[in-house]
């Protein structure tokens, strides 16, 4: 019986130390004092109340002049007429064709343009490049606050929980000896709490992973744009 | 020795002569690369990453000693600074420091490491022969740049959160000057002639030019750039040309690299570089440049004498401090 309370008592207090770490509940000083060192430790990374989540701040559109140093893109929607443009920009932006295929790509899509019009053509392949880019990014970056969103949801939902089940632990750590609380009801409850935590904690774990995609798509776009401009003259 | 020989002799030593000379400028620049605790090894003359080392945690800060046979890294959350062997990249020694070391340079004595310590507010000064604490130096909050005068006389220090450059006596170890700059100062550098120091502000977006003799500010220079919002430009590393004439200016999601006019302090270029430019370190002959990019995973060589980028090399993961043997 002592050692259930206590186990019970550890889950808990680990739990609310787990929203702690992402700064949704403030912890109680009884319960510091009982979560140990190496659960604390294997709660979550820090994780804010705000929209987006990632370490680095949202920089929510990627604009040309960050990675290009060549001519003024003045049209921005041309690039949909020209099919070899359009095919080209998709091959590039995806992640999973290596660089050096893409440069090979470039090299080889510039070559066959006619001379008075390749630096504007190349031009209007990087327009099309950005224009995935950023469409890319767009999608992924929803899909990080989305999951973030949900975390928040759920973390909200975890305090409650915690809040219910505190009463019967306090109960059973003041009196080990007692029947707080019904039994079965109680582990019942408790092993459901354990599993939502552990559920959350795996989320929550994803999400620093997911943070890294949109730079790996900003450091693609602008490896392109240098594979574009090595093609150019101006 | 007969004469067939001798000329045998002569002839070899002309061929190991010829080879030395087509790879003279063939330096090694060692790059830390901040997220995956290594450091990427640089052949400057093919341009190309010829080795990744393990080292400690959050590699920042790196110098190399005066002889050029340690490489001195901050690894910031071990929380020391610790000396590998620059030809073999073998650990060597750990050097005491306070908190979180992240910038540091060495005296031209070559004894002498004065340290930041972004957490404790203090630079701490180590003898890196002996490993033993020297002095610790109080300064502003969150200390980072680290300029030594070429003289030796003059360490300054910059604390990021009191935004001042502090002028601290190396043989006193006593800061004997303040000077207000603006926000989050990350960097000081002074020019050969120590007649300039250029201090760069993060968040203020400008460079402090200071009068080292009177501590009086020269100038303010400030950035536009055409597509790129004020906020993203955000300037750190500075590195100024052997003849003092032009000064570079690395500005962080900018992704581009200023090039100023020493005297006019106009700016006559932005260079397009990798994305959040911070740390730069010229080749010994200055004939190129090294740009750490952190967001986009490479270095990139910057061709002195055009201003232009040339190339972009792959390293680790958010490369931080970069710094080329002198051999």
């Amino acid at each position: 019986m002592i050692r259930s309370s206590v186990s019970r008592r550890i889950g808990w207090a680990a739990g609310v130390a787990v929203l702690a770490s992402v700064g949704f509940v403030s912890v109680p000083s009884f319960a510091q004092e009982t979560v140990p060192e190496a659960t604390t430790q294997n709660a979550i990374p820090e994780v804010k109340k705000d929209e987006w989540p990632c370490v680095y701040r949202k920089v929510p559109v990627l604009s040309a002049a960050t990675i290009w140093d060549g001519p003024e893109i003045k049209d921005t929607t041309s690039w949909h007429s020209d099919e070899a443009i359009r095919k080209l920009s998709q091959y590039a932006i995806s992640r999973r064709v290596k660089m050096e295929d893409v440069e090979a790509a470039i090299k080889k899509f510039a070559a066959g343009l006619p001379a008075d019009k390749r630096d504007a053509k190349l031009t209007e392949l990087f327009s099309a490049v950005l224009s995935r880019t950023n469409e890319d990014r767009k999608t992924v970056m929803h899909g990080i606050e989305k999951m973030h969103k949900q975390q928040v949801v759920r973390s909200e939902e975890i305090k409650k929980e915690a809040l219910a089940l505190q009463p019967e632990e306090q109960a059973e750590a003041e009196n080990p000896e007692g029947e707080a609380g019904v039994a079965g009801k109680g582990s019942d409850a408790q092993e459901k709490y354990k599993w939502e935590i552990r559920a959350f904690q795996e989320k929550q774990a994803n999400i620093p992973l997911a943070c890294e995609i949109p730079q790996l798509i900003d450091e693609r776009a602008g490896d392109i744009a240098r594979a574009i401009r090595a093609e150019m003259k101006s | 020795m007969s004469r067939p020989s001798a000329i045998l002799t002569a002839l070899l030593s002309a061929a190991a002569f010829a080879s030395t000379a087509s790879t003279a400028d063939a330096y090694t620049a060692y790059v830390t690369n901040e997220k995956d605790n290594t450091v990427s090894v640089i052949d400057t003359d093919k341009m190309e990453v010829i080795k990744t080392a393990k080292v400690g945690q959050r590699p920042r800060g790196i110098v190399m000693s005066k002889d050029g046979k340690w490489l001195i890294i901050c690894t910031s959350d071990d929380n020391d600074v610790k000396i590998y062997d620059a030809k073999t990249l073998e650990y060597v020694k750990s050097l005491p420091s306070g908190p979180d070391p992240e910038l540091l340079t060495l005296h031209p004595d070559g004894r002498r490491l004065y340290i930041a310590n972004e957490d404790d507010n203090l630079v701490t000064v180590v003898d890196i022969n002996t490993s033993k604490v020297i002095t610790e130096i109080p300064v502003g909050v969150e200390p980072e740049g680290m300029g030594m005068s070429p003289d030796g006389k003059v360490l300054v220090n910059t604390s990021e959160t009191t935004n001042m450059a502090h002028f601290i006596d190396t043989e006193k170890h006593e800061t004997f000057d303040n000077v207000l700059v603006d926000s989050r100062p990350r960097v000081a550098m002074f020019n050969s002639a120590q007649t300039q120091l250029w201090v760069s502000s993060e968040v203020g977006g400008t460079v402090t030019v200071i009068n080292p003799a009177d501590r009086k500010i020269i100038h303010k220079i400030s950035f536009e750039i055409p597509g790129i919002t004020k906020e993203a430009i955000q300037p750190v590393g500075i590195r100024i040309s052997k003849d003092d004439k032009i000064a570079f200016v690395a500005l962080g999601p900018a992704n581009r690299v200023a090039v100023i006019d020493t005297s006019t302090f106009k700016v006559l270029k932005y260079i397009l570089v990798g994305q959040r430019v911070w740390h730069m370190y010229f080749t010994p002959d200055y004939k190129y440049l090294l740009t750490t990019n952190g967001a986009s995973n490479d270095v990139s060589v910057i061709d002195v004498a055009s201003q232009k980028a040339i190339k972009s090399i792959k390293v680790g993961r958010y490369p931080w401090g970069v710094v080329v043997s002198p051999h």
